[in-house]
């Protein structure tokens, strides 16, 4: 497990509903790629909302970090990733992106590195690899 | 003859008063703010309707810590439940309205995860998975007359019901 760090970027897996979800980390080279493909995706596709949840199912990524970071990065503090399509909330208001970046995938893979691979094919999460 | 018709209103509003006091409203914008509200309570703070942005671990608020072997059976969350002030109930019979309370039911996916439902003031139930929004929807998209027969996917063992009086409830 990486040590939890003010400056690092969180993304949260979409699994349970009672239990605390599982997080990732990223960092370095993984935090600048994933920036990347937020700014090539956000702004580009409009799409729909992702379906609504349903219980037992995977419900997709929220990824946070700190205000100092998102303002390095020039990115929204949070941002959810569902189904293929990016979500970002500002002033209560939702704006839906396709993910034409992938970024999800990216995720998916990550989660997979860092150990989450049972618990994922649990829930029908391949990996993408 | 307006006497009897004054304590048969003054019956009535009380029972009234009573509801609207102890059993919850489906209210989903009071839980659904895509923001710190909706991803900080999960579905026990839902089913308590009690907000606390810690996602709510049953037990926690009184020592207990649940571990995934813990979710093969009922058993630890039920107490965990227990220690935070629920209280078992049979689920036909309900919680009455002697005390001011309202009905919640437990759910399991044995081995993974716990779920809950509540009972709402309309007399069907609603629910939170986890930092998604709450709903009264099942699986299948259907309204929740009874939790043991919703589309409930994976969270097949049903637990049983409880009482939440929220004066005497603790959760963290």
């Amino acid at each position: 497990m990486k040590d939890e760090n003010k400056d690092n970027i969180t993304a949260t897996v979409g699994l349970f509903s009672g239990r605390p979800n599982p997080k990732i980390t990223l960092e370095n080279d993984l935090a600048a790629e994933f920036s990347e493909m937020i700014h090539a995706a956000i702004g580009k596709e409009a799409a729909n909302p992702p379906p609504a949840p349903k219980l037992g199912s995977y419900y997709g990524f929220t990824v946070t970090m700190p205000r100092n970071k998102a303002q390095e990065l020039e990115l929204p503090q949070q941002i959810r990733i569902n189904n293929g399509v990016l979500t970002v909330t500002r002033n209560k208001e939702e704006n839906h992106w396709r993910d034409v970046a992938n970024i999800e995938e990216l995720l998916i893979k990550q989660a997979y590195e860092e150990g989450l691979g049972d618990l994922l094919q649990k829930f029908d999460i391949p990996n993408p690899k | 003859m307006s006497s009897i018709s004054d304590l048969i209103k003054k019956i009535i509003d009380g029972v009234s008063n009573w509801i609207e006091r102890c059993i919850p409203e489906y209210e989903p914008n009071a839980w659904n703010d895509a923001n710190g509200i909706q991803y900080n309570n999960n579905c026990y703070n839902y089913g308590c309707d009690i907000q606390t942005n810690t996602y709510a671990q049953p037990g926690r608020a009184h020592g207990i810590t649940l571990s995934p072997g813990d979710l093969e059976d009922c058993d630890a969350v039920q107490n965990g439940a227990i220690a935070d002030g629920l209280k078992p109930v049979n689920c036909d019979e309900g919680c009455g309205c002697k005390d001011c309370q309202h009905q919640v039911a437990l759910v399991i996916w044995p081995g993974v995860d716990y779920h809950w439902y509540r009972k709402d003031q309309n007399g069907k139930w609603s629910h939170k998975l986890g930092g998604t929004p709450a709903t009264n929807l099942d699986n299948s998209g259907n309204l929740i007359s009874n939790p043991k027969t919703a589309d409930r996917g994976n969270y097949t063992l049903f637990c049983g019901c409880f009482c939440v009086d929220k004066s005497q409830v603790t959760i963290n």
